[in-house]
């Protein structure tokens, strides 16, 4: 054991000797609050903003040069882009141009991917490749010592990729479960669905699919590459410690010879016409916020509104100091933040409004943000808001290009619109000449509150009446399907259940993780002595902790009690309709927190910590499937679903049972295989975890 | 400037002995020379006990002006899990001549950039903004360094909004509630660290507990001169800033020291196992960590250069297992959490479909054993220099992130000039520093794992919609879930 060395000690150490020699916290007291402004000091005399000099040349192949040149550090940053972007992925193929760029350092001509990665990382740099809808890009970063070796690799990476198979079908694997972690992040299922809304048919509008993943072949990798990863259209852009000329002769030394142009491309289908205002719903059970996004199509980059449209956006929703942010966080409290953006990519770009706010006050949001939407065209904002937001705009120029990569990015994204430099270098100026009558009137151009696509993703149980009252509603799951209003919810139960079924007596059990003995679970399942109820006890002795649970109910499994002691703990009571009492429900930061439970439920509902029992108490047979409603402290009403699978014969310390195999889906969420034996009353003989290295086994039986 | 003569002659008051040991404000440290990645510094101290951190870089008008306050959730104790990021928070509602919110919309009407943060050991407080505004964000700090304006109304508003953070974050996201297991509360089980056994976005009922009174104690007792360190780096006349600094900061009166935290410290507390059944995830994920000595140790060196060579970049030992060898999974890395007091060698590990949890430890921790019978090679150390010294430059080009380094190493170590002399001792591990710290701290009983499993989907409707509960889990499923103290 040692004492670490806290904060407060370390502060303490550093200032023993000022502390101790110089006066002390009393010597000071004369000198407090002399001298503190009242008002803020007014600004010190401005340093001019030079936006930093921009070397270009192109190459006789059509590959297009950029060097920001700046010596502070020796580090140097390299970026290509290409004609790559996925909006030339072939249909049925989305993703394919984003495949191709995460294999090009997978495997070249003269290397492997493990050679690749050991001579990036060997040094030191790094190297990056991706797609986004318009351009491939591929870069690296290094410092300037390391700088031949990485061009070497750079340029191999991006000529002469392989595209191997086995690299191909690891890429592919790994794509279809991020596809599948993408289905659980709230954001992603918002974007993906609000860019379908707003561009429909436009390639914007597409995204990788499971299908399309899976079509994807090596061929395919091979011919994109082929056709798109050319010096035509392409930009390279060097970025710190190098100056033109040897950044020109790097670029004469590998790409010199390289040569090519991108396939002629048709016009991309027009997107949408606007409609009226509508609400796309994603449910996403059990959410404990709502995703908002609502928008509409905006403008193409060489739109000369787009300046006055950037000072509109910031007043609306720019920053902390805008209209959604200041009203939905700091006046109402019901969102951690709400903004709004202009997207800008090459072709035609959408005005989006986001929060992410508690699912009660979902409706609430979505009309604050469409009230504030409106009210940019209905009324003219005050000079000092435009002002504020125009000295954003310019005072913030700055800071985003501190970083020669910053200066860099900023250059080829202007370069990569087909914009001049000089946009960039007049941006300042011309935000500081935009009117309060410039910003409504391009608000009443773009923003249109009466044909935005609207798209929520939550619980839609909780969210179907409320939204359904400011716009039309079309319900879809997460995978994107529709579905129908009557899908939401708790369903009620299908089953007779019988306690009677069920083996009476004491039973033991042995958990184990991984094989490993981790303790002694008991359950002795009996009739109540005079009532007409059952009780059943679960004693769980472990190695660490203990956990008791008794539950009472009725022949049915109707729920008289419930209570645990242990880790958790629980004491509900029902009565028809009913439940009270008190419970310690688990917190998402891993703890725990007791609660007060005083709820009605559905008719019919059980209770969710008796599980096993409804098991047993089912009317086992094979192809049985069945759903009750079950209530959890922390989860409330939930259904519970379970089928039998199959039959098998399974050997435990207690001896070999036929069983029948139960799948059921618990209010945890986790899902449970229970082994019953097949023979009325049934018995448990073993349950194990989906996708946990946990199971309990029947050790013995006492009648 | 009244001001600034009268300390200067109460200074002068004091023995020649006194002014000589105290090297603030009169005597300013110049440190940093121009090697790569290097931050010239001027450090000093007011008579309050503030120390001040001056750094000029004249590449882009533009300032950071960087304050740490030296207390994070390491600081709260039990029912108060979340205050130090819920007064982050109040820190933006108003001062005694700074309207609510006008922290933040005063510094974005000039153009800069402003935010707070609070981790276990700290909460930081930074604007950026056109170097000519660099009195306004000092001015600012100033003023809510010296007199919170704080109300119910706000702190209302406030305990709504860190509400919703804490659901956007947390409980809305796949994986986080493990996460937060595996590096807080499972991580830190078995010894008296109740600071660092908890997230720092702590509970929201804490959260939501806390009073007026609560919110004044706090700032009476941890937002002190004495208890903060204050770094301006960027475009600045130094003696012009050092004017404001005084102006603004030195007539705040210091305070008695808040209350030492101390953290009992294992390293072989015993195999901790938790599962959390995620209804938010879709794929089964691994975490794991061991905990390692504080930042300011020497083992800090090795085990930072171990975690790049193990578990970061393509090239890596667990990367390549994981994914590309065995195709196991989606993403392996691992990484270093390094405290004020002990830290973290952590690792994810997210399953390709199909893959099971338990087969994902089993590759883990299969490399974790290979560290001990194949160590890694001089090659291998090498490429986690390199690595190394990339980041570290690349890491200090910004005027913001100069600031955080100078920060980092003035709350982190006892001598603030190690800012500009470290990267000579990661340069300095050896491979057999590699072999003794792998030997000390990758241990079984030093080892924690956190599964976090989602819901089953095998064949059919599981019903959808379970959430992670565990404390009415049904039967038996009680036993490792429940396991511990959570």
């Amino acid at each position: 054991m040692r004492a670490p060395r806290t904060t407060t000690a370390l502060a303490a150490a550093l200032l023993a000797g000022a502390l101790g020699l110089v006066a002390g916290p009393g010597g000071l007291a004369a000198q407090q609050d002399g001298g503190f402004p009242d008002h803020a000091p007014p600004p010190l005399k401005p340093e001019p903003v030079h936006f930093p000099s921009v070397g270009r040349d192109t190459l006789p192949n059509g590959l297009r040069l950029v060097v920001v040149e700046n010596h502070e550090q020796p580090v140097v940053s390299v970026r290509m882009y290409l004609p790559a972007g996925a909006t030339a992925d072939p249909d049925g193929k989305s993703g394919l141009a984003d495949m191709a760029a995460s294999l090009i350092d997978k495997g070249t001509e003269t290397r492997s991917a493990e050679e690749i990665a050991s001579a990036v990382e060997g040094v030191g740099a790094s190297l990056n490749a991706g797609a986004d809808d318009d351009f491939t890009y591929v870069s690296a970063t290094t410092l300037t010592s390391h700088l031949p070796t990485v061009l070497e690799l750079f340029a191999d990476v991006v000529r002469d990729p392989t595209f191997p198979s086995d690299q191909l079908e690891t890429m592919r694997k790994r794509r279809l479960s991020a596809l599948q972690v993408q289905l659980s992040q709230p954001s992603t299922l918002a974007s993906r669905e609000f860019s379908k809304e707003i561009y429909g048919e436009h390639p914007y509008a597409n995204a990788p699919t499971p299908q399309s993943t899976r079509a994807i072949t090596r061929q395919d990798l091979v011919a994109f590459h082929d056709a798109r990863y050319v010096p035509s259209g392409a930009l390279l852009v060097f970025a710190g410690d190098i100056d033109l000329d040897a950044a020109r002769e790097a670029a004469r030394k590998w790409f010199g010879d390289w040569s090519g142009k991108p396939p002629e491309e048709a016009a991309p289908p027009a997107p949408p016409e606007p409609s009226p205002t509508s609400i796309t719903l994603i449910d996403r059970p059990g959410s404990v916020q709502s995703n908002i996004r609502m928008g509409n199509l905006g403008i193409r980059p060489d739109n000369p509104d787009a300046v006055p449209l950037d000072v509109a956006n910031r007043i609306l929703g720019g920053g902390a100091n805008a209209r959604l942010f200041l009203i939905l966080r700091e006046q109402k409290g019901w969102t951690y933040g709400a903004y709004s953006r202009i997207s800008d990519p090459r072709d035609r770009g959408y005005f989006v409004a986001t929060a992410e706010v508690r699912t009660p006050v979902t409706d609430s949001s979505v009309n604050e943000m469409l009230r504030q939407i409106r009210r940019m065209r209905t009324e003219t904002v005050p000079d000092s808001e435009v002002q504020t937001a125009e000295d954003y705009l310019t005072g913030h120029f700055p800071i985003e290009i501190e970083t020669p990569e910053q200066v860099a990015s900023r250059v080829a994204d202007v370069l990569l619109r087909g914009l001049g430099i000089g946009w960039l270098e007049s941006y300042r100026d011309r935000v500081s000449k935009v009117t309060p009558a410039d910003v409504r009137r391009v608000a009443r151009t773009y923003l249109h509150p009466d044909s935005l696509d609207i798209v929520v993703v939550g619980d839609a149980s909780r969210l179907y009446g409320k939204l359904k009252a400011i716009a039309p509603v079309r319900l879809l799951d997460v995978q994107g399907d529709p579905i129908q209003p009557s899908d939401l919810g708790t369903k009620a139960s299908n089953v007779q259940l019988d306690v009677t079924r069920a083996r009476m007596g004491t039973f033991t059990y042995d958990l184990q993780v991984q094989g490993q003995s981790y303790g002694t679970y008991t359950i002795s399942l009996a009739p109540e002595q005079g009532k007409p109820t059952w009780r059943l006890e679960e004693d769980f002795q472990g190695a660490m902790g203990n956990q008791k649970g008794t539950y009472t109910f009725r022949k049915d499994l109707g729920p008289v009690s419930a209570s645990q002691e242990g880790a958790a703990s629980q004491d509900l009571t029902y009565t028809k309709g009913h439940v009270s009492g008190t419970a310690t429900v688990p917190m998402p930061q891993g703890k725990t927190e007791k609660t007060t439970i005083d709820t009605d439920v559905p008719e019919g509902t059980l209770d969710g910590g008796a599980s096993m029992a409804i098991v047993l108490a089912s009317p086992l047979s094979e192809g049985l499937s069945f759903q009750v409603p079950v209530f959890s402290p922390g989860k409330g009403v939930t259904n519970m679903t379970a089928r039998v699978t199959g039959q098998d014969s399974v050997t435990v310390p207690a001896g070999t049972y036929d069983v029948y195999t139960v799948q059921a889906s618990g209010p945890q969420g986790l899902t449970l295989i229970y082994s019953v034996t097949r023979q009325a009353p049934h018995l448990l003989v073993k349950q194990e975890f989906q996708g946990r290295p946990v199971s309990i086994v029947l050790t013995r039986e006492e009648h | 400037m009244k001001h600034r003569i009268a300390r200067r002659s109460a200074t002068l008051a004091l023995t020649a002995l006194a002014a000589w040991l105290v090297p603030a404000p009169v005597h300013a440290q110049d440190a940093g020379g121009d090697a790569a990645g290097s931050i010239p510094y001027q450090a000093y101290r007011l008579d309050n006990g503030l120390q001040v951190m001056l750094s000029e870089d004249h590449s882009t008008p533009i300032t950071a002006v960087d304050v740490w306050y030296h207390v994070g959730a390491r600081n709260e104790t039990r029912g108060r899990y979340g205050f130090a990021h819920l007064f982050e928070h109040m820190m933006f509602q108003g001062s005694a001549h700074v309207g609510k919110t006008e922290h933040l919309t005063r510094i974005e009407a000039v153009g800069g950039s402003v935010n707070g943060s609070t981790t276990e050991d700290r909460t930081n407080y930074y604007e950026v903004v056109p170097s000519d505004r660099v009195n306004l964000a000092l001015w600012m700090e100033a003023d809510r360094m010296r007199s919170l304006a704080v109300n119910q109304t706000n702190l209302e508003n406030q305990q709504k909004t860190v509400s919703e953070e804490l659901r956007q974050r947390i409980d809305n996201q796949p994986y986080a509630t493990a996460l937060l297991l595996s590096r807080y509360t499972s991580a830190y089980h078995g010894m008296d660290c109740p600071g660092y056994a908890h997230p720092p976005s702590g509970s929201i009922q804490d959260v939501e507990a806390a009073t007026l009174g609560d919110v004044k104690a706090f700032h009476a007792t941890y937002y002190q001169p004495n208890n903060a360190t204050l770094t301006v780096v960027g475009d600045f006349d130094p003696e012009q800033v050092r004017g404001f600094i005084q102006d603004y900061f030195g007539g705040i009166p210091r305070a008695s020291s808040p209350p030492a935290v101390a953290c009992d410290v294992s390293y072989s507390p015993g195999f901790r196992m938790d599962t959390v059944e995620d209804s938010k995830a879709n794929v089964p994920a691994v975490m794991w960590s061991y905990r390692v000595p504080p930042d300011s140790s020497a083992d800090h060196y090795p085990l930072a250069l171990l975690a790049v060579l193990f578990g970061q970049g393509q090239s890596s030992r667990l990367y390549r297992a994981l994914v590309s060898d065995a195709g196991a999974a989606l993403q392996a890395s691992a990484g270093l959490d390094s405290r004020v007091g002990p830290g973290l060698l952590f690792g994810f590990a997210l399953a390709n479909q199909g893959v099971s949890p338990d087969s994902l430890l089993g590759l883990v921790q299969d490399q974790v054993a290979r560290l001990k019978t194949d160590p890694p090679t001089e090659a291998e150390l090498r490429k986690a220099r390199n690595t190394f010294e990339s980041n570290y430059v690349e890491g200090r080009q910004r005027v913001l992130s100069k600031a955080e380094a100078l920060q980092h190493y003035a709350l982190f170590r006892p001598d603030l000039s190690e800012v500009n002399q470290d990267l000579s001792r990661y340069e300095a591990v050896t491979v057999d520093d590699l072999k003794r710290v792998i030997d000390r701290y990758l241990t079984r009983d030093n080892l924690t794992v956190v599964f976090d499993v989602p819901p089953g989907t095998g064949g059919g409707d599981s019903g959808g919609g379970g959430g992670a509960s565990g404390g009415d889990a049904a039967g038996g499923s009680a036993g490792p879930a429940k396991g511990g103290d959570r």
